[in-house]
């Protein structure tokens, strides 16, 4: 078996997620209740076996747990949020945010089959531990289930008739602006350096003016009528953040008590560290104000979307923008 | 803790007067009752929020001329004025995060019921406690400091930071470096080593098929393509998969530079001559040295001496420390030019137990509020 394998299965997931993104969107412009819902999630659970046998491939052929680079970090952490959503629109039946995490798992995939290399370079000294696993492994889940919750509290606010309606929707539009930005830049890279020429900020905030003119024409015209009522969507938001919220204390816990027996002490407050204490308790706060029912409003919402924010600098912006003991993740 | 500044110490003055006025409004009981109410505790973690945010933002424990230069004049001395400079060793920082274990204790006295349905809340809270309890123990009782062995060197005695200086402190048992060594990654195809035009190290990157660099001096990107254990310029060549000697190693590199590509192969150790600036070239190398292998682990091979004898030895590596008479020894740095000293991080911590004891409580607290509680109402249901 040669490496080919693995990335014949990663484009193979990423065309079985864009068929299952298409059946969302088919069914959501032409909402009826039919075959076409039932085909839209087969195919996202089929892309999800697919992607699974990928994963598991990596990890035995390069014999190291595939969460170690950002490649496989995104990977995975794909795989998490797919079957965190499937999971979820299993036991509740709810589809509306489908289309959405679709469009997130080919971006995220397309961004790894860019700019990952088949066989990963083998462990420094300091990741060569079984905490690693465990560690990484409660984080990424986590972070699955705080990607769907994101969602679903981005299409809470968005739907919302009150003044979060326009925050809402710019902030879904940039959300996946953003990643459709960096998946196309890695994506035209790959054809070359002259290719990225004409990709600028620019570019990119036209990007999201186009998304959110999808997202007005979508609201308008299509999800309005799917959505279920806020106090139904809030209890989803709390769903997955309390879905979440036990692997983050896990990875937090874990990641000290490796910490502790790789550098001598459990806490430094390293920038990583840092925000993953920040993270947990914006999360925190979400599910102390959920306990007076009087706060369960948009306004905790918009907690739990900092908490998201908080989430994905602690893993993406603490290594490009803060220095620390975690650069090499 | 930091020495306090002024600014520093305004701050904790504000924290313990804030505290007395409540206590001086409510009384003890009435304070104590203060400390569990929702909006005083959501408050408390947003500020802590904040403060967290600042000091990962701010660069931490500088010299005051660093927050001068770096943040202007105005901005430097409002740093250093309120001790953001060292955010986490503050007094009004760490008296936050004591309060917060208060205002948690008070919470969770009050809901001081044993039964199946309270059990979550009560053992995160407790773990929680036992956290702080365990990072005051360890602030407090703890010992950390650096211990610099030379190869077949002997000590007793490792360094602890105190302000600026280094205070020496002596062990009950002497340490002694037999050996230090790297081992590393024997399978390598090698390395592609960038040079700036001066000849200067850019950096290297591992010489597997399809790995790719960007070279900010050059506005390059070098794609490794091919590796070729045995190299023959007729181009009769075997790819690196075949168990062929390492007799005439190369690597063929694409270089994409200008909107143009092109390719080239690159023979063990060829390197462009530094300033060969008429043929406008990537300087780089490719080079199998041990140096620009990946590291596969550090080696310190230690043993303990105590009354002259040998009481025990270990191959200290990272993630593998060693514990001996309750200090723990951890390889944390070694002499990069010529390996031949090791540096040991040094720790004795009384709060470790607490602490694990804390974040076991913690993990199956949360695990039951958010799982298996709402499991038993199902199943009550």
């Amino acid at each position: 078996m040669d490496t080919s394998f693995y990335t014949h299965t990663l484009l193979a997931s990423i065309v079985l997620y864009i068929a299952a993104c298409v059946f969302y969107f088919w069914r959501t412009i032409i909402p009826k209740e039919g075959s076409k819902w039932r085909a839209a999630r087969t195919i996202l659970t089929l892309g999800l076996l697919v992607h699974t046998v990928n994963w598991v491939w990596r990890w035995v052929y390069s014999g190291q747990p595939p969460y170690v680079y950002l490649d496989e970090m995104t990977v995975f952490l794909v795989w998490c949020m797919v079957a965190g959503y499937l999971f979820f629109e299993y036991t509740t039946g709810y589809k509306f945010a489908g289309g959405i995490v679709a469009i997130l798992a080919v971006l995220g995939n397309g961004y790894a089959s860019s700019v990952g290399t088949p066989v990963p370079q083998p462990l420094i000294p300091a990741l060569q531990s079984y905490w690693l696993q465990i560690h990484v492994m409660s984080y990424t889940v986590g972070y699955g289930f705080a990607l769907v919750g994101y969602v679903i509290a981005l299409l809470y606010l968005s739907h919302e008739q009150g003044k979060n309606r326009v925050p809402g929707r710019l902030f879904l539009s940039v959300s996946i602006g953003m990643v459709a930005a960096v998946s196309l830049h890695v994506l035209m890279k790959s054809f070359g350096e002259g290719s990225t020429k004409g990709f600028n900020w620019f570019f990119a905030a036209l990007l999201c003016v186009v998304i959110y003119a999808g997202v007005e024409f979508l609201f308008r015209y299509c999800l309005a009528d799917m959505i279920p009522d806020n106090s139904v969507m809030y209890n989803l938001i709390y769903r997955c953040v309390a879905m979440c919220y036990p692997f983050l204390t896990l990875g937090i816990i874990t990641g000290a008590i490796w910490a502790n027996k790789a550098w001598g002490r459990y806490w430094g407050w390293d920038p990583k560290e840092s925000w993953a204490l920040i993270t947990w308790l914006v999360y925190g706060l979400f599910l102390h104000q959920h306990i007076n029912a009087k706060w369960r409003t948009a306004g905790n919402v918009w907690v739990s979307v900092a908490g998201f924010w908080a989430l994905m600098f602690t893993w993406l912006g603490v290594n490009y923008v803060l220095s620390g003991l975690h650069s090499y993740a | 803790m930091q020495d306090l500044s002024t600014g520093s110490l305004l701050l904790s003055l504000a924290l313990i007067v804030g505290l007395s006025v409540l206590c001086g409004m409510y009384g003890l009981g009435g304070l104590w009752k203060f400390l569990r109410n929702l909006k005083f505790a959501v408050g408390l973690i947003v500020m802590i929020c904040l403060f967290t945010l600042l000091g990962s933002v701010l660069i931490q424990q500088r010299p005051p001329s660093f927050y001068r230069q770096t943040y202007g004049p105005e901005w430097g001395r409002l740093i250093i004025f309120f001790g953001l400079d060292d955010v986490f060793r503050t007094f009004w920082f760490n008296g936050l995060l004591s309060v917060l274990c208060c205002s948690i204790l008070s919470c969770a006295s009050q809901r001081l019921r044993f039964t199946l349905n309270n059990l979550g809340f009560l053992v995160t809270h407790a773990g929680l406690l036992l956290i702080g309890v365990g990072a005051f123990v360890t602030g407090v009782f703890g010992l950390s400091g650096r211990m610099i062995l030379n190869e077949g060197g002997c000590s007793s005695v490792f360094y602890q930071p105190k302000g600026d200086r280094m205070n020496p402190v002596s062990l009950p048992f002497s340490l002694m470096c037999e050996r230090f060594w790297l081992d590393h990654y024997d399978s390598g195809n090698g390395a592609l080593i960038l040079y700036g035009p001066d000849g200067r190290y850019e950096q290297h990157v591992t010489a597997d098929p399809g790995t790719r660099v960007f070279s900010t001096v050059y506005d390059a990107t070098i794609t490794v393509l091919d590796v070729f254990p045995d190299y023959h310029p007729d181009g009769n060549n075997l790819p690196a998969t075949h168990p062929a000697k390492w007799r005439n190693p190369a690597i063929r590199v694409q270089i994409e530079r200008n909107g143009t590509s092109r390719e080239k192969v690159l023979r063990y150790l060829d390197r462009n001559p530094p300033g060969d600036t008429q043929a406008r070239d990537i300087l780089m190398q490719y080079s199998r040295e041990p140096q620009f292998l990946r590291v596969k682990s550090y080696n310190s091979q230690i043993y303990l001496v105590k009354d002259g004898k040998v009481v025990g030895g270990k191959r200290v590596i990272v993630n593998d420390p060693l514990r001996y008479s309750g200090y723990a020894f951890y390889q944390s740095d070694w002499d990069k030019d010529r390996e031949s000293y090791t540096i040991l991080e040094v720790k004795r911590d009384p709060g470790d137990e607490i602490f694990y004891v804390g974040g076991v409580l913690l993990m199956v607290g949360v695990i039951w509020i958010f799982y298996v509680k709402p499991f038993l109402r199902r199943k009550e249901a």
